[in-house]
């Protein structure tokens, strides 16, 4: 088997009558890389996705999986990858070792072997009691965990996973975060993920790339990006506006920019979170007595605005862009 | 679900690189997964069966007085199965096309389709599922009509090459119901398709004949009429056809030989294509109404006539 685990997409393009809903997509996941593809709606990390995973073809471009090229050698791209796609795909009337054991059937492995390997991955995602309830009983968390065990019924070297976290909850969220990273730690396998959430891109990816308008608006690590954003900010809540003003003049040099909004005292400045320490022990120098304090991240807007110029919602494109053609 | 980082020996055996399933399992195994997955929530079999015996019901005791008059000595139930039979088996041939539109809307036909299993398979497993489960109805119809009195003429083998044809036109309708399930994964286009041919039995002579030969129809000729009937008017032209307007009974014939017999099915095999051809609405009923009405059916009083097997001039009641 091949040891070759990278991604590689050379000028993607996906065309839908007149529009791009990829155009001219390049990229390289190295083999064992955690990569995250962020973007609003409508920016094409579904449609790539869709893509890369042989279930569309583009109408241009080439791309590998693998080594493998997805057009010409689709079928040793899907034995070597493993795909849990935004929209889960579970027939609600199977249960939950129906299902597994016919997936790992399909992969080539006995009846046997199949249902030793569903019994398993029931047992790694939490479900081993639920397997004579049928799937459409399911909560949203358990369905989501049921598809990521899907994915792995035939061990794949290289999994997509396209927006594996979307209406989770935060527990369900950090559960599939950790089985991700443990995945990624214990069997070097490589990780395209989507997601709209910089938190789960920063948590999760090596480096992660912005699609806007189905281009690679910028690519890096994801500190790196951020470094070059500036603007996280400290938010210092205190008794009163007052107190507020003197707080900000004692707190000025540190930070690139202050102002006071009320009783909060806002502070902005590349890698806020370091100088946490110094803003609390100046407060508690002078006995200014905070009443909460706050550390905001640039979200995913401010990324848009730094490397697009325009917000996340002015670039939210029509939903149905996004949907995968059938 | 405090055991999902938990580590798990996820890779103990050896990676299935190139091994892969036979075509044949592959298919069976997705047959079988429709078969379960219709009796368990069994939306689609229920309605069709129902509404098949609702009409086998309904037009065997509505119209059962009225055939005397263009059936007369024969059961307007013989007349009527064919009708129901191939009702059922058109609209259990939509079970295919909506087993599949419902996956690719639910999305599990995309998890299929990141499998390396055969595309056939997909699409065949299927459509094999909805074969047995449309022979299933048909079964159980043809039982039906047995208890309410058929009395098919060519016995065990007549009904059972019902059966297969009834299988056979179904699973080549099937595959126009899978192909707008796959072509438009609507799960609305499909179920209108199935329902496509329900209007078009109006232009057929499936509750009354447009000529009074039986034989208009294959699988009508069979059951009424009995597999000699069916060798000897189409191998001898110049057999007699069972008088329309008397009341005398069709011949009585004994059962052939083993080797007639088999002629007989393949004969029977051949025609059943060919008038499944003539029958289609394309070639309008209207025309071939006309042309086989008598001359002297002028004066309000409808008289139907046979039909000639040589085109040449009709002679009221042969």
């Amino acid at each position: 088997m091949s040891n070759n685990r990278e991604i590689v997409a050379d000028n993607l393009i996906k065309r839908y009558g007149d529009f791009n809903a990829v155009d001219g997509v390049s990229f390289k996941v190295a083999s064992g890389e955690i990569y995250g593809f962020l973007g609003p709606n409508g920016a094409g990390k579904s449609t790539t996705v869709t893509m890369l995973t042989t279930l569309g073809l583009p109408t241009d471009g080439h791309a590998t999986v693998g080594g493998y090229d997805i057009v010409l050698q689709a079928a040793q791209v899907r034995r070597i990858a493993g795909v849990a796609l935004q929209d889960i795909g579970l027939d609600p009337i199977m249960k939950s070792m129906e299902l597994l054991t016919i997936q790992a059937q399909l992969f080539g492995l006995s009846k046997r072997d199949a249902t030793q390997r569903a019994k398993d991955l029931l047992e790694i995602v939490g479900l081993s009691q639920f397997t004579e309830r049928r799937v459409g009983k399911y909560s949203g968390g358990m369905r989501r965990r049921l598809d990521l065990a899907m994915a792995l019924v035939h061990q794949p070297q290289i999994l997509f996973l396209d927006e594996p976290t979307t209406g989770l909850d935060p527990a369900s969220r950090r559960d599939i975060w950790a089985e991700v990273r443990r995945l990624n730690r214990e069997y070097d396998m490589t990780i395209f993920l989507t997601t709209q959430y910089l938190e789960e891109a920063d948590e999760l990816a090596d480096r992660i790339a912005i699609m806007n308008k189905g281009k690679v608006a910028v690519e890096g690590q994801p500190a790196a990006l951020k470094a070059g954003l500036g603007r996280e900010s400290v938010n210092v809540t205190l008794r009163d506006n007052e107190t507020a003003e003197r707080a900000k003049t004692l707190l000025a040099d540190m930070f690139d920019k202050a102002q006071v909004d009320r009783r909060i005292v806002r502070l902005y400045r590349q890698n806020a979170a370091q100088v946490v320490p110094a803003v609390v022990n100046r407060l508690t120098d002078q006995s200014i007595e905070a009443v909460s304090l706050t550390l905001t991240q640039p979200t995913l807007d401010d990324v848009f605005l730094q490397y697009t110029g325009q917000s996340l919602e002015e670039a939210e494109a029509p939903a149905e862009t996004e949907a995968t053609p059938a | 679900m405090a055991t999902l980082a938990q580590s798990t020996n996820l890779q103990a055996k050896s990676a299935p690189a190139e091994r892969s399933m036979p075509f044949i399992s592959q298919t069976a195994m997705l047959a079988k997964r429709t078969l379960v997955t219709n009796f368990r929530d069994p939306a689609a079999i229920v309605p069709s069966l129902i509404i098949s015996i609702f009409f086998l019901l309904v037009n065997s005791s509505t119209l059962s007085g009225a055939a005397n008059f263009f059936l007369p000595g024969q059961s307007y139930l013989g007349f009527i199965v064919p009708l129901t039979i191939i009702s059922s088996s058109l609209s259990g041939a939509s079970i295919a096309g909506q087993s599949i539109v419902r996956d690719i809307e639910r999305g599990y036909f995309d998890k299929l389709m990141l499998t390396p299993v055969s595309r056939a398979a997909i699409v065949l497993g299927p459509m094999i599922a909805g074969a047995m489960l449309l022979a299933i109805q048909t079964v159980l119809i043809i039982g039906l009509a047995l208890l309410m009195g058929l009395q098919p003429n060519t016995g065990i083998v007549g009904v059972l090459s019902v059966l297969v044809f009834s299988v056979f036109i179904g699973v080549s309708f099937a595959g126009f119901t899978v192909g707008m399930a796959l072509f438009t994964g609507s799960a609305a286009a499909t179920g209108g398709a199935s329902f496509l041919f329900f209007p078009l039995t109006f232009l057929t002579a499936t509750y009354v004949p447009f000529s009074l030969r039986p034989d208009a129809q294959g699988h009508r000729l069979v059951l009424a009429d009995g597999w000699r009937l069916v060798c000897l008017r189409h191998l001898r032209p110049a057999y007699p056809h069972p008088p329309p307007l008397t009341a005398t009974p069709p011949p009585k014939t004994k059962r052939g030989a083993p080797c007639q017999r088999c002629a007989a099915f393949l004969v029977s095999v051949a025609l059943s294509g060919s008038n499944h051809r003539c029958a289609t609405p394309a070639q309008s009923a209207p025309t071939a109404r006309r042309r086989h009405r008598a001359p002297s059916s002028r004066g309000g009083k409808f008289r139907v006539v046979a039909r000639p097997h040589r085109p040449i001039a009709a002679t009221p009641g042969q």
